[in-house]
């Protein structure tokens, strides 16, 4: 299904990915593709991954997350995953997941500040 | 107490997002605050996925419990394999190769009540219990939200527009094709006016110039033939419009058959009989094979009459002077076969599905200009349809004739009662006799008038009929003029002279004003044109006097 798509905006050398709605499992992995090839065609040294819209994150998406984390690194590219919610962060370190690696900041603002930090 | 609130199906990925959506309306709806719920969501969403995953789709069912204490119980099933290792994956220590081997392990973290039950056999169920702040009170009211739940869509505005992106894009689809179909049929009608103003203008043409000549006072020879021309014409022209009619009734499905049982045999043999003059004219072969038996069916008379001549018609017009038209009619075992056979111009087996189509003509139709409107095969494809049969068509190829096959269901003989009903009341039987030299051309006249339950005699000539008056005591007499040596109008001068009395219609290929006084005069009420006109005789049958006053001397009786 093509119509499928998180939008994937591209804000001077980085990427920026916003997930408003609950994904399912093959729009993730889609998701993962694409940022791929994007990062790929416009050379974006840093990935903001905005989740602010999730309000559920179970093993499975939060894995593709790590996953698009680690590929970007490989692809040259620091990622930062902010606006997790609370709830979702809890649940997360119950659930015995901590996202190793991935770097995480409160909210957009942040999360571009950190960017531009580690791109330096 | 355990009641069973709301079940999800899980039999794709998407169903993943609904479950996680309802989980979340449901504890939502029962009281539960943000963190719990996010918590039973991720839970549920962990289970529900191993079913779609691992155990080939299953269910989610939701219940609520009020003792031992109030609590929100998920059951999820699945009909797959069961679980191996699962000792190992509860305590954690089990690393699957496709995930993090902590669905099933960090749901169990998540929940208060946890249950497991695995076989090979008969899958997996899970169930999730969520303890709830307060007993639940109504569960009739908690029933309703769901039912409002279930009925408004999942609240994924993205699912939402996708969905209806997805109904667009197959609307549209539809809209093409429905395009498609209506130019087709535009353009059919388009060539359909065309032929039909084209036929038109050929008939009054015709007519016309038939009409100018017979101004212009011709010898009589000339403007007998210009009369032919006329009828010719005119008979043409009705045969068009109830063509016409006809397709109209078709096409708004109103076409209508009154089947009664009838002898298809006898039948289908009067109408060929009926167009033997008019295809042995074009120098064509008319041959009828039936069997000796009657062949059973039910239908409408009229209709397999215009069946029958739509095929003679058809095939005539693609049969070169010289050929041959057989009609064959047999039983089979369950169903009647009427087929017709030509060594005509045939055609492409890629056209043969498009025979029965309305307005359609092949090209050879059009190169040889045999006029009619491409109507004639599809309201037979109709009326055969009408009467649940079903019908054909096979050549081998151009110039290897056209056989069309019709297959009507085997119907039983008539009962006494349906005879006495489905034919004509006794009241309306008569005596007829039939005067002409020419046997053949009244042999299908008379085998008609005895369908339908009157009884007919035949004479050959005067002296023969005058005999038979006399043992007969016909009521109605219909004599042909032209007989050799004693006339028709010394025929029916001698008849009146007989104490018998009777109606005498005169029947004649030449009626002028002259030779009809004469026939008033010799004693005939009525003179008909020939051929004779076989709606016009029972439009006269019916027309003359009841059988009770029939025995009564006809001056009396009018």
């Amino acid at each position: 299904m093509t119509l499928e798509r998180i939008a994937i905006v591209k804000i001077e050398e980085c990427l920026l990915v916003t997930i408003q709605v609950d994904m399912h499992d093959r729009l993730a992995l889609t998701l993962r593709e694409d940022l791929g090839e994007r990062l790929l065609t416009t050379q974006a040294r840093g990935v903001l991954l905005d989740i602010s819209g999730l309000d559920t994150l179970d093993t499975f998406i939060a894995r593709v997350l790590a996953g698009i984390s680690s590929m970007a690194k490989l692809l040259g590219a620091e990622t930062v995953l902010v606006g997790m919610q609370p709830a979702v962060a809890m649940t997360l370190v119950e659930l015995g997941l901590t996202l190793e690696g991935v770097h995480t900041s409160l909210d957009v603002d942040r999360g571009m500040a950190l960017l531009k930090k580690l791109l330096v | 107490m355990t009641t069973q609130i709301l079940k999800v199906a899980v039999q794709a990925e998407h169903d993943l997002v609904l479950v996680r959506q309802r989980t979340r309306q449901l504890a939502e709806q029962l009281g539960l605050a943000g963190s719990p719920r996010t918590r039973l969501a991720t839970a549920v969403s962990e289970i529900a996925r191993n079913a779609y995953q691992y155990g080939h789709g299953g269910h989610v069912a939701f219940l609520v419990e009020s003792a031992p204490v109030p609590r929100l119980l998920v059951r999820v099933e699945d009909s797959g394999p069961g679980i191996n290792h699962l000792d190992e994956i509860m305590q954690g220590r089990y690393r699957s190769t496709t995930g993090l081997g902590l669905g099933l392990s960090g749901a169990r973290r998540l929940v208060d009540y946890f249950d497991i039950e695995t076989t090979e056999e008969r899958g997996t169920s899970v169930t999730l219990g969520f303890d709830l702040p307060g007993p639940v009170l109504d569960v009739q009211e908690l029933l309703d939200g769901v039912d409002i739940l279930t009925r408004t869509s999942p609240g994924n505005p993205f699912g939402e527009v996708l969905q209806q992106n997805q109904e667009l894009l197959r609307a549209q689809g539809d809209l093409v094709e429905v395009n498609r179909k209506l130019g087709e049929s535009q353009a059919a009608k388009d060539r359909f006016l065309a032929m039909l103003g084209h036929e038109l203008r050929n008939l009054l043409n015709a007519l016309r110039s038939s009409q100018e000549v017979i101004k212009r006072r011709p010898d009589e020879n000339l403007r007998r033939r210009m009369e032919d021309v006329a009828s010719l014409q005119i008979e043409h022209l009705g045969r068009l419009v109830d063509d016409l009619l006809d397709a109209s009734r078709m096409i708004r499905g109103t076409l209508e058959v009154q089947r009664r049982p009838l002898d298809l045999v006898t039948e289908v043999g009067h109408t060929v009989e009926a167009w033997r003059d008019e295809i042995e004219g074009r120098d064509l072969q008319l041959q009828f094979i039936a069997p000796e038996d009657p062949v059973w069916v039910l239908a409408d008379p009229t209709r397999i009459a215009q069946i029958v001549g739509n095929l003679i018609s058809n095939s005539s017009k693609f049969t070169d002077p010289g050929g041959c038209i057989k009609v064959l009619v047999q039983a089979g075992e369950t169903m009647a076969t009427l087929e017709l056979i030509d060594d005509g111009c045939g055609m492409e087996e890629q056209h043969l599905q498009q025979v029965f189509e309305p307005f359609s003509q092949t090209s050879e139709a059009r190169k040889r200009m045999v006029g009619g409107l491409g109507l004639g095969l599809a309201i037979v494809k109709a009326l055969v349809e009408a009467h649940e049969g079903s019908l054909e068509a096979h050549s081998d190829g151009m110039g290897r004739g056209l056989t069309l096959t019709l297959h009507f269901p085997l119907g039983s003989p008539p009962s006494a009662l349906e005879e006495e009903q489905g034919g004509m009341d006794i009241a309306s039987r008569r005596r007829i006799l039939l005067i002409d030299d020419h046997e053949a051309s009244i042999l299908g006249l008379s085998e008609l008038l005895r369908l339908d339950g009157h009884e007919v005699e035949v004479a050959g000539d005067g002296p023969t009929a005058i005999d038979r008056v006399s043992t007969f005591k016909p009521e109605i007499v219909v004599c042909d003029l032209g007989l050799p040596e004693m006339d028709g109008f010394e025929v029916a001068s001698r008849l009146v002279e007989l104490p018998h009395a009777m109606t005498l219609i005169a029947v004649s290929g030449f009626v002028d004003k002259a030779s009809q006084k004469r026939a008033l005069d010799s004693g005939f009420q009525r003179v008909l044109p020939k051929p004779l006109d076989v709606t016009v005789l029972y439009g006269l049958l019916q027309e003359l006097a009841p059988k009770a006053a029939a025995d009564a001397p006809l001056e009396a009786a009018e």
